[in-house]
């Protein structure tokens, strides 16, 4: 059965955060032909604007279906997600702002750059480059998976190669906007996410204990 | 190029005391060592210790890393 709410909040929102990707070219503009500017929006985006995209990448289907699935299924201990979070702050508050201060003053756009430049090697670099882009590929599967589940939970059928239809064209629209606007593209679209992520926490946080009848339960 | 302005290189000036960081050594004591907070009590708003506790240190944590970063700017 369809859930005629949640489809039509979900078509709005992602009409919006369509345009907002396309759209996004045209924010602290610049010139897209330059890798940096692509890759890094030219380094011009403030505190605020990284909070929300580093938010937005961190706090996301993992933190939503994983993490919670996980603990559903093997208990307490995977909650060490927590304290994962809570680590990964410190260390790269120590190391982050040594490398970016080498970076901009070399002009390195990635770490695979910053490789070849420190040790000279081609070939380590490119093994750098290899390992990043393989390893991100199960985080980027993950959020796929994700976001079946989400339309298989509006009630659209997901069953065979017409139900993979929806995510198809969804991965499609995405790889076309973030293709235009580089980084400007998941910036901007972290910024609606976070405070709608805020709003989901907030509100569940709060009803379904009310619903359950309170945290000791 | 840089345009002049690389914090944290060598040469700025009034280099901070390296003891600074050792403020960012309890957050990973507190958070890892699980046998110390893997208990039920002392609950809060019918919380277990084991929950809460953690929810705290991530606070705690970025406050420690808020007072480590004006101290080493």
């Amino acid at each position: 059965m369809l859930n005629w709410t949640a489809l039509i909040v979900f078509i709005l929102l992602f009409g919006f955060i369509t345009w907002l990707g396309f759209a996004a070219v045209r924010w602290r503009k610049g010139d897209l032909d330059l890798l940096h500017e692509w890759g890094l929006a030219g380094g011009r985006f403030g505190t605020v604007v990284t909070w929300f995209l580093l938010g937005g990448d961190l706090y996301t289907a993992y933190t939503f279906i994983a993490v919670p699935a996980l603990v559903f299924g093997a208990g307490a201990i995977g909650f060490f997600a927590l304290p994962y979070t809570i680590v990964v702050y410190p260390i790269v508050f120590v190391v982050f702002p040594r490398l970016y201060s080498v970076c901009k003053q070399n002009g390195y756009v990635t770490a695979a750059d910053f490789v070849r430049g420190r040790y000279d090697s081609h070939w380590l670099a490119l093994a750098i480059a290899l390992t990043g882009l393989v390893a991100t590929m199960p985080y980027i599967a993950l959020q796929l998976v994700g976001l079946q589940v989400v339309i298989g939970a509006m009630g659209i059928p997901t069953g065979g190669a017409l139900g993979d239809l929806p995510l198809v064209i969804a991965f499609v629209i995405l790889a076309a906007f973030t293709y235009t606007s580089g980084l400007r593209a998941p910036a901007s679209i972290a910024i609606v996410k976070d405070i709608l992520i805020y709003a989901t926490i907030i509100v569940a946080v709060i009803v379904i204990p009310i619903q359950l009848g309170g945290y000791g339960k | 190029m840089a345009n002049g302005f690389t914090p944290g290189d060598p040469g700025h000036k009034r280099k901070a005391h390296w003891a600074w960081y050792l403020l960012l050594l309890p957050s990973f004591v507190a958070v890892l060592w699980v046998p110390f907070f893997n208990s039920i009590e002392p609950t809060w708003a019918g919380v277990p210790f084991f929950y809460w506790y953690q929810f705290l240190w991530v606070f705690i944590s970025a406050a420690l890393t808020l007072v480590v970063y004006y101290a080493t700017k």
